[in-house]
C-alpha cells in the first residue's frame, strides 16, 4: 500500500483542456471521495491517473516514484488500477476469466481468487457465465473483483453506482469497508454525495476542471459544498479559462 | 450569465448576429484566392484547348493520360476523402463505361457522342450494386467492391459477344483520320476531366457535400441531426461511378481496344489511392496535385519498371503514417491556404477574404 | 459416385482455402485489421522457400522448417513497425497502408524473381494419392486439410485454455480496458501477426506445389481468404474452415458443369452471403462495421 501525490495536473482531449492545475494527495489506507457535477472532470482525472490520457503538465507520484511518463499498462502493473466507468467487462470472457486477466500482480497481495469469491458471493455463483449475460449489479461486482485481483497499490473507482438499483448500491457500500480494511488507498468518484461523504475520510470537489474544495468529509460545510459543486451563482467563469469547443 | 459565442453558420453574409455583440460577422464560402484559381483555370483551359493545333500527338497523347488520371483522382477522393468510403472496385465502372461505348458503337452510334451514355450505364450499374454494398463499411466495403469488379471481369471473360478474355476492338473509329481522331479524343478527355473535377467541386460545396463530410466524420451524430446517411453515401457512390464511366469511355476511344484484364485491373484502384493519398486526401487541390506528381513520376521512372511502383507504394505508406494530410494538406492546412474552398469561413464584417 | 468424389475434392480445396485464410481471420478477429497484403505475404513466403531450396539443395520440408520461424519474425516486425502505427492513425489508415504494402511486395517479387510461374518441387508427393472405392485422396490435399484443422484447433485451444489466449480475447473485446488491466498489447499483437503470416506462408507454399507461384498470385489469394473469413463470420476460426469448405465445394461442383464459370460461382456465393447474412455463418451481428 502506498501513497499518491498529484501536483498541478493539466490534461484534456486534443484541443480541449479538461483539467487545470489539479493537485491532490492520497495517504495510505485513506479513501477520498471525488465529487462534482457532470463534466467537472472527475472521469478525466481518473483516466489521466490510470494513464489512459496523457497529462499535458504536472506530476503523478506513486509511492515516491514518478509515474507521470508511464503508459497505462505500465501503471496498472505498478499497481495503479482503475475500475472504469460503466463496468467495461470483457464481454466474451467468463466471469472467472475476466478476473484472471490482470495476472502479473496476482501473488502480490491478499486478493486471491478465493478471497474475491468470498467477498462477492454473487460473482462466485456466476463464475463460468459469460460476462455479457450478467445483470448490471453482477457486472459491477465482477469489475471491482477484476481490479482487486491486480492487488492494487492505488484503487481508482469511477461511478460504481451508475445505473444500478439502490439496493444493489447498498450492497456495494456494505462491502466497501472490507476492501478498505486491506489498507489500499481509494479514490472514489461518486454522484451520490451522501454516500460519498459517508464512505470517505476526505472529499475533493471539482468544478470545471479545477479543485474547488478539499476538506474532511465529516465536517464538510454544506453551503461551501453547494457553491463548490455548482459554482458561484453570480460570477462568470474565470477569465483565463478555455472556452469549451 | 456570461455571453458565449452567439449565432451559427446560418447567418447570412454581412448580417448582424445579435444586438449587443461587439462585431458583425460575414460568412462566406468563397475567397479571393478562389477567384484567382478559377480565372487561372479558365486561362489554362483555353490554352489546353488550342494545343492540338500547335503541338503533335507526342504531347497530346500523354496529356490524355494526365487528364484521365486527374479525373480518376478527383472521383476517388469524392468517395474516400469526402464520403469516407474506400473503394477498391472503381475499375468496375471504368470497364462498364468502356464496354458500353463498345456496344453502342457496334449499334452504329458515334462513340464520341455516346460518352455521356457511358456515364449513365455506369451510374445505373452502381445504383444496383450499391444495394449490395449498402450495409458495409471499412474493410468489408473495400474488399467487397473489389470482388464485384472481379466478378464483372470473370463474367466478361466468359462472354464471347463481349470479346471474351482477349477483348474487343472499336471498329467504328478506324475510318477516321488518325490526327482528327486523336484531337477529338484529346478534347473529350479534357472535357471529361473538367466535368469530373467541376462536378466534384460543386457537389462538395453544396448541401450534399456538407452532409457527406458530416457522415464521414461522425455518422451517428450526423444521423441524429437528420442527415440521411445512406442516401448521401449512395449519391456519392453513384456519381463517382458515373464519372468513372466517362473515363472508361475515353479509355476505349483512346486505345481503340478494350482488354478486360487491364480495364478491370485493381491497379487502377492502386493508382487512384496513391494519387489521392500523396496529394492530400479530403481536399480538392490534393488529388489534382497528386495526379500531376503521379503522372510525372510515371513518365520519368517507368523505365525502371517495378522499382518505381515499389517507391510509390513506400511513399504512400509514409504519407499515411507520417503526414496523413498529404502534400497539399500538410502545406496548406497549417497556413489556411485554400485555392478551391469548400467550407464556410466566418470573418468580421468588412474584412475581405484573403 | 463422382458427385461424392467431387464434393470430397471440394472439401479438400476448402481445407486449402481455410489454411490460407486462418491468419487473416485471426488478425481480423483480434485487431480488427484487414491485412490486404495477406495474400502477397503468403506468396512472399513461398518464394523464400524456393530460394532456400535452390540455395541449399534442401527438400521442401526442410525449407519450410527454415522459412516458418522467419515468417513469424517478419510478421511480428511488420506489426511493430507498420501496423501498430496504422491502427492508431485512424480507421482508413490500415486499409491504405496494407494495400500499399501489397503493391510493394508484388513489385519487389517481380523485380527479384521475374513474372514467370515458378514451381515448388515436392518429389512424388504432389501427385501421390490414395484410393478408397471411387474416392481419390491426393495426399497433399489431405495434408492441407489436416493442417487447416490442426492449426485452427490448436489456435482455438490456445485461445481458450491459456493465460495468453485469455489476454488475446480480452484485448479483442476491449483494447483500452485490457491495457488498463496491465495487458501489454504490443507484444501480443506482434505475436498474433507473426502466427498469421507464418500460417499464410505455409498455406501458400503447399498450394504452390500444385499450381506454381507467380508474383501476382497474391491478389486472388487475398480475395479467397477474405471470402472464407466473411462467409464463416468474423471472430470464428472454425467458421473460416466452414467458409473455406463452402467456397471449395462450390468451385469444384460448378467446374464439373462448366470450368470458366467455376471461379465466378464462388465469388457470387460470397456476394450472396454478404447480402443475405453479412455477419457470416458463425459471426455476431456487430461484426460488420
Amino acid at each position: 500500500m502506498t501513497t499518491l501525490t498529484v501536483r498541478n495536473l493539466d490534461a484534456g482531449y486534443q484541443d480541449f483542456q479538461a483539467l487545470f492545475g489539479v493537485s491532490l494527495d492520497l495517504a495510505e489506507g485513506e479513501t477520498v471521495a471525488l465529487i462534482g457535477a457532470n463534466g467537472a472532470g472527475k472521469t478525466t482525472l481518473l483516466m489521466t491517473l490510470a494513464g489512459a490520457l496523457r497529462p499535458w503538465r504536472g506530476t503523478i507520484v506513486m509511492g515516491g516514484e514518478d509515474i507521470t511518463a508511464d503508459p497505462d499498462h505500465q501503471r496498472a502493473r505498478s499497481g495503479m488500477v482503475l475500475v472504469p466507468e460503466g463496468r467495461r467487462l470483457f464481454a466474451s470472457l467468463t466471469v472467472e476469466e475476466n478476473i484472471l486477466v490482470p495476472s502479473t500482480r496476482r501473488g502480490a497481495g491478499p486478493w486471491t481468487l478465493e478471497a474475491l469469491y468470498d467477498l462477492f458471493p454473487i460473482v462466485a455463483a456466476r463464475r463460468s457465465h459469460r460476462a455479457a449475460a450478467l445483470s448490471g449489479g453482477e457486472q459491477q461486482a465482477v469489475a471491482i473483483a477484476r481490479a482487486l485481483a491486480a492487488n492494487p497499490q492505488i484503487l481508482l473507482m469511477d461511478e460504481v453506482s451508475l445505473g444500478l438499483a439502490p439496493a444493489v448500491v447498498d450492497d456495494f457500500y456494505g462491502l466497501l469497508p472490507r476492501i478498505q480494511a486491506s489498507g489500499v488507498p481509494i479514490l472514489l468518484v461518486e454522484q451520490d454525495i451522501d454516500r460519498a461523504l459517508a464512505a470517505s475520510s476526505r472529499a475533493v470537489c471539482l468544478l470545471e476542471g479545477r479543485v474547488a474544495l478539499a476538506a474532511e468529509s465529516a465536517t464538510l460545510d454544506r453551503d461551501e459544498l453547494v457553491s463548490a459543486y455548482f459554482g458561484s451563482p453570480s460570477g462568470p467563469a474565470a477569465p483565463d479559462q478555455e472556452v469549451r469547443a | 450569465m456570461s455571453a458565449k459565442h452567439a449565432g451559427g453558420p446560418t447567418a447570412a453574409a454581412g448580417s448582424q448576429v445579435r444586438p449587443g455583440v461587439a462585431t458583425a460577422v460575414s460568412v462566406s464560402q468563397w475567397s479571393r484566392s478562389a477567384t484567382v484559381t478559377v480565372a487561372a483555370s479558365g486561362v489554362a483551359a483555353a490554352v489546353l484547348i488550342t494545343l492540338p493545333y500547335v503541338v503533335g500527338t507526342q504531347v497530346t497523347q500523354p496529356l490524355v493520360t494526365l487528364f484521365l488520371l486527374v479525373a480518376m483522382a478527383a472521383l476517388w477522393n469524392l468517395l474516400a476523402g469526402y464520403a469516407g468510403m474506400i473503394s477498391f472496385g472503381q475499375q468496375a465502372y471504368l470497364g462498364i463505361g468502356a464496354y458500353a461505348i463498345y456496344l453502342i458503337g457496334r449499334a452504329g452510334v458515334n462513340p464520341f457522342a455516346a460518352i455521356p451514355l457511358a456515364a449513365v450505364a455506369s451510374g445505373l450499374a452502381a445504383a444496383g450494386i450499391f444495394l449490395l454494398l449498402r450495409p458495409l463499411t471499412g474493410g468489408y466495403f473495400a474488399v467487397a467492391s473489389w470482388v464485384v469488379a472481379e466478378c464483372l471481369f470473370l463474367y466478361v471473360t466468359t462472354q464471347g459477344w463481349l470479346g471474351g478474355a482477349t477483348g474487343a476492338g472499336l471498329q467504328q473509329l478506324s475510318a477516321m483520320a488518325p490526327l482528327v481522331r486523336q484531337a477529338d479524343t484529346y478534347w473529350v478527355a479534357l472535357a471529361v476531366m473538367a466535368v469530373c473535377v467541376a462536378g466534384v467541386y460543386l457537389l462538395v460545396r453544396s448541401r450534399f457535400g456538407l452532409d457527406s463530410r458530416a457522415v464521414h466524420d461522425e455518422p451517428a451524430a450526423a444521423a441524429a441531426m437528420g442527415v440521411e446517411v445512406q442516401r448521401t453515401r449512395r449519391m456519392a457512390y453513384i456519381l463517382a461511378a458515373a464519372g468513372a464511366g466517362l473515363v472508361g469511355g475515353v479509355l476505349i476511344i483512346s486505345s481503340l481496344y478494350i482488354d478486360p484484364g487491364s480495364v478491370f485491373s485493381v491497379n487502377y484502384s492502386a493508382d487512384m489511392l496513391f494519387m489521392v493519398v500523396i496529394g492530400g486526401l479530403g481536399t480538392m487541390e490534393g488529388p489534382i496535385i497528386g495526379a500531376v506528381i503521379f503522372f510525372a513520376a510515371q513518365q520519368v521512372f517507368a523505365q525502371y519498371g517495378a522499382w518505381y511502383l515499389l517507391g510509390i507504394g513506400a511513399l504512400a505508406i509514409g504519407v499515411v503514417l507520417l503526414a496523413p494530410a498529404g502534400l497539399w494538406g500538410s502545406l496548406a492546412g497549417r497556413r489556411g491556404w485554400s485555392l478551391l474552398p469548400v467550407g464556410y469561413r466566418v470573418r468580421p464584417a468588412g474584412q475581405g477574404a484573403p | 459416385m463422382t458427385w461424392l468424389n467431387d464434393t470430397l475434392q471440394g472439401i479438400f480445396l476448402g481445407g486449402a482455402y481455410a489454411l490460407t485464410a486462418v491468419g487473416l481471420s485471426l488478425m481480423f478477429g483480434v485487431m480488427r485489421l484487414v491485412n490486404l497484403a495477406h495474400g502477397d505475404l503468403a506468396v512472399c513466403g513461398t518464394y523464400l522457400v524456393t530460394t532456400v531450396m535452390a540455395a541449399l539443395g534442401a527438400p521442401l520440408w526442410v525449407a519450410l522448417l527454415i522459412m516458418l520461424p522467419l515468417a513469424f519474425l517478419f510478421g511480428a516486425l511488420l506489426q511493430l513497425a507498420l501496423f501498430d502505427r496504422a491502427l492508431s492513425t485512424g480507421p482508413m489508415a490500415p486499409l491504405l497502408v496494407t494495400f500499399g504494402l501489397s503493391v510493394m511486395i508484388e513489385n519487389l517479387l517481380l523485380q527479384t524473381y521475374s513474372a514467370n510461374v515458378r514451381g515448388v518441387p515436392a518429389g512424388r508427393f504432389d501427385v501421390a494419392a490414395g484410393h478408397i472405392g471411387g474416392l481419390v485422396l491426393p495426399w497433399l490435399s489431405v495434408l492441407k486439410l489436416v493442417l487447416a484443422v490442426a492449426v485452427i484447433g490448436g489456435l482455438s485451444a490456445v485461445l481458450r485454455l491459456t493465460a495468453w489466449g485469455r489476454r488475446v480475447r480480452a484485448t479483442s473485446d476491449d483494447l483500452a480496458v485490457a491495457r488498463l488491466q496491465g495487458v501489454r498489447v504490443r507484444p501480443l499483437f506482434a505475436a498474433v501477426t507473426g502466427i498469421a503470416i507464418a500460417a499464410a506462408a505455409l498455406a501458400g507454399t503447399l498450394n504452390a506445389v500444385t499450381t506454381g507461384v507467380d508474383p501476382t498470385l497474391g491478389t486472388l489469394t487475398l480475395i479467397f481468404a477474405f471470402e472464407a473469413v466473411v462467409i464463416g463470420g468474423l471472430g470464428s476460426l472454425w467458421g473460416t474452415l466452414a467458409g473455406g469448405m463452402m467456397l471449395g465445394v462450390t468451385q469444384v461442383l460448378v467446374s464439373q458443369v462448366s470450368v470458366p464459370y467455376a471461379t465466378l460461382a464462388s465469388q457470387l456465393l460470397f456476394l450472396v452471403v454478404l447480402a443475405a447474412r453479412p455477419q457470416g455463418l458463425f459471426g455476431s451481428a456487430l461484426a460488420v462495421s
